[in-house]
């Protein structure tokens, strides 16, 4: 797993109550299928920031569905 | 412990208290007579500009509170709330609950602080999302943000600001350079809980004054303090509730170091809930 993608994976554990590491689909729709709510994603991607020192063009978070989304956004911006 | 919550502005939907009102006509005839329109005609066909006006959507949201608070009482297996906390608007419904006033002094209350509330125009609110109050003010500060104030405190990741509509549109870009990860425009009418609403407060409090309080039966935190309401202190706290932000993270680290472990809104949204999760 990339770093990017650890990262994010890590908060988002964190933050969404029942997500466990090794049954998760990052490429499924956080609020939909893990009941993450708007406050949960802005904590993973205030995080994932802050710790890799990397700004996301915040137009683009409201097309963000799934981590793997963050990772690729993540990965463009840094 | 249990802490029942109550939403303030923001929560408010088209067809909010639709389930309730058959079953409360008193209260709903109440309201009405109180207000002169009819709320249940408000709730369901609102125009979204009317909707998000204060001087209906206060009224509005105090009256279906209400009635989600009667209906947890009546439903509620014994367990009472040991404290009641409500956002902004909803500390009326957090005195309500506690028995300070009954159910049609609350709404006149309501009503004036709406029309008063609402007289202050061209201002707006926003929120920070991502950033910790310590940095907004940071922020603020270093980029001569003169005009945006802090009015809600909610969690260590939101806060809320306020300002000139003018001022809070110039401030997005600064904040996202700052590291925000959000920034959204509220649906309010107007800069409420901070200096903005300065003008309102003595005759707000000159109107509070000519109504009797009781003590509540139940302990309420109050947003301006973050600890609980007394009754000699109701005029005062209520007054400048408008014009001071709502300490609602600091209420609720409160509750927690009083032993509250359980909170349940009683609104339309789970906004609060969702907060909750966020302070520790």
């Amino acid at each position: 797993m990339s770093d990017v993608k650890a990262v994010l994976v890590k908060h988002f554990i964190n933050a969404v109550d029942g997500v466990f590491e090794d049954s998760l689909d990052t490429s499924a729709s956080m609020k939909d299928t893990y009941g993450a709510s708007s406050l949960d994603v802005v904590s993973v991607v205030s995080g994932t920031m802050r710790e890799l020192k990397i700004k996301v063009p915040r137009t683009e978070l409201k097309n963000v569905a799934s981590l793997d989304d963050l990772v690729a956004l993540f990965e463009r911006s840094a | 412990m249990l802490a029942a919550l109550f939403a303030g502005q923001g929560s408010q939907k088209r067809g909010m208290g639709e389930s309730l009102f058959g079953k409360y006509k008193d209260v709903v005839q109440a309201a009405d007579d109180i207000l002169g329109y009819s709320v249940i005609d408000y709730c369901l066909n609102a125009s979204n500009e009317r909707l998000n006006d204060t001087r209906f959507a206060q009224p509005a949201i105090y009256t279906v509170n209400a009635l989600k608070y009667y209906e947890f009482e009546r439903e509620a297996t014994g367990e009472k709330p040991d404290y009641f906390l409500g956002h902004s608007l909803g500390e009326y419904n957090a005195l309500l609950a506690a028995g300070v006033f009954d159910f049609g002094i609350g709404l006149n209350i309501v009503k004036r602080r709406a029309e008063l509330m609402s007289q202050v125009r061209g201002t707006g609110m926003a929120a920070v999302l991502g950033l910790s109050l310590a940095e907004i003010k940071d922020v603020i500060t270093r980029n001569n943000l003169s005009d945006i104030y802090i009015a809600n405190v909610n969690t260590p990741n939101q806060t809320v600001v306020a300002g000139s509509l003018a001022s809070l549109n110039s401030a997005e870009e600064v904040f996202f350079d700052n590291f925000a990860v959000n920034y959204v425009l509220l649906n309010v009418s107007g800069a409420f809980h901070t200096s903005y609403m300065d003008r309102p407060v003595d005759e707000f409090e000159t109107f509070l004054s000519s109504f009797e309080f009781e003590s509540p039966r139940t302990a309420v935190i109050s947003n301006l303090t973050a600890k609980p309401y007394q009754r000699d202190d109701c005029v005062r706290l209520l007054s400048q509730h408008i014009n001071s932000p709502v300490m609602w993270q600091p209420s609720v680290e409160y509750l927690r170091i009083q032993g509250v472990e359980r909170f349940i809104e009683l609104s339309e949204t789970k906004t609060l809930t969702d907060m909750i999760k966020y302070i520790k």
